[in-house]
């Protein structure tokens, strides 16, 4: 055979292999724009709420503790003597909105909330959005200590934007600038409408536990006020269906409204209270 | 040089009629299946209705592409712990298969074996003589089928805690119709 035909019947061939098996997979291979999922494991980082929601037709249920402060150690056991307890439905009403109903021990709170999700973090966009407001019902406070009551006082009203981040596939943070007025305030001096900034985050340390830390910084607390930060910090333990957080905190309340308010005690002086947020997805 | 310029031109022609003398088939709309077959209270099953894949009729060439973050199962919290800590879909977010049907006759409708390499979680397993419903229709090409995968095949961490809710076997089933461009 001629030398020509030699190297272009070579050429014949290396044409026709060139288009292989692979090529075929190669041909319909392409990258979709990545939403993050798994921001945080529960719906809050420790006492106030992560950009978590669940799912449209769903349901969850939240028990919550605070036991006494462990200052008192064994006398009181430690806290658990003195419990407190806020019991939360939540309901998933569509693919980014969640509608619940609480009822916490703390004042005899009752609480209703809308969590709506507004921007997700994606390939472009970097942060989540969530906006969280509650109305919240006092309905411990009597008219035998404020005689001119009327029912308007037992009302609270807290708005935030809560801006998360997926940092990476261990660690998430959150900001939440946050808006907040009561109908009733314990001092003169303190403004019904306050303002304040959550901060907080996880950091996932196994597979299925995380330590959470948040901190509610209050930017108009009156100067006399004797109420303190609220700082939080836990551990949680997921486990199929069910998430458990481990946690103390310096606040009795479950309530973010309350939380930023009225905690009343003091992590410098280890007046501390133990307790845990315990959630289930029906 | 002009004998050579011949024979470049002859056999490049030869060689373009054979590739493009029939038309590829695609669909993005592919039905894919897994279930664990087994009745529990939350069944293990998901189903992607966004699968890629093409079909080469003049070699009996298959490959298909799915998205893990496309399975879709009926209860979300499943659907999250399979995408986060059993398929790990942010480190492996696809799954693919590539291979050819033995014995192909092309345009003739019947139950074909098929053989190639499937990936999922980053490992690729080889599945051998699959047999497979390939339909030729006016328009489109229909392939259906279905085939059984071992979960421990491939690199699934299970806690203790949990494993005796995850199953050892997956049931695939494939439907698909591929049109040409």
């Amino acid at each position: 055979m001629s030398i020509f035909l030699k190297s272009s019947l070579i050429f014949f061939v290396f044409t026709n292999i060139f288009f292989s098996q692979t090529d075929l997979l190669n041909e319909i291979d392409f990258d979709k724009e990545k939403e993050v999922t798994s921001v945080f494991k529960s719906l809050k980082v420790v006492n106030f709420e992560s950009t978590k929601l669940i799912s449209s037709g769903e349901f969850a249920f939240s028990v919550s503790h605070r036991f006494g402060s462990i200052k008192y150690g064994f006398d009181n056991f430690f806290g658990l003597d003195d419990a407190i307890t806020r019991l939360n439905f939540i309901y998933g009403l569509n693919e980014y909105s969640n509608l619940s109903f609480s009822r916490s021990s703390y004042n005899k709170t009752f609480d209703v909330a809308i969590k709506a999700r507004l921007i997700t973090q994606k390939n472009e966009f970097p942060f989540t959005l969530v906006l969280y407001s509650s109305l919240t019902i006092d309905s411990s406070i009597d008219d035998e200590i404020y005689p001119k009551m009327s029912f308007n006082n037992r009302l609270g009203y807290f708005t935030q934007f809560i801006i998360s981040r997926k940092i990476n596939k261990n660690l998430s943070a959150i900001i939440s600038p946050s808006y907040f007025h009561e109908n009733l305030v314990v001092s003169n001096n303190q403004n019904n409408s306050q303002y304040g900034v959550i901060v907080g985050g996880r950091y996932k340390i196994s597979k299925r536990t995380s330590f959470n830390i948040d901190y509610g910084h209050h930017f108009n607390r009156s100067g006399d006020s004797i109420f303190k930060n609220p700082l939080g910090i836990g551990l949680d333990i997921e486990t199929g269906g069910h998430v458990f957080q481990l946690l103390f905190s310096n606040s009795q309340s479950m309530n973010a409204i309350n939380l930023m308010s009225s905690s009343t005690g003091d992590w410098t002086e280890g007046d501390v209270f133990f307790g845990f947020n315990l959630y289930r997805t029906f | 040089m002009n004998r050579f310029l011949v024979y470049i031109i002859f056999f490049s022609f030869l060689g373009s009629i054979s590739l493009h003398s029939q038309q590829k088939y695609y669909t993005k709309s592919g039905y894919v299946t897994f279930d664990s077959r087994i009745d529990s209270f939350v069944p293990v099953k998901a189903t992607n209705n966004s699968v890629s894949s093409v079909f080469d009729p003049s070699k009996g060439e298959i490959a298909v592409l799915g998205f893990i973050k496309d399975f879709n199962f009926k209860n979300s919290l499943m659907q999250e712990h399979f995408n986060e800590s059993y398929a790990e879909s942010d480190i492996y977010p696809k799954t693919t298969f590539s291979g050819n049907l033995s014995n192909y006759k092309s345009n003739v409708s019947g139950v074909y074996m098929i053989s190639g390499i499937f990936n999922f979680h980053g490992v690729k397993k080889q599945l051998d003589k699959i047999p497979f419903v390939v339909e030729f229709f006016e328009d489109y090409i229909k392939i259906t089928g279905e085939f059984v995968l071992n979960v421990s095949d491939f690199n699934i961490k299970v806690p203790k805690i949990v494993k005796s809710k995850i199953p050892s076997k997956m049931y695939v089933y494939v439907d698909m119709n591929l049109v040409s461009n």
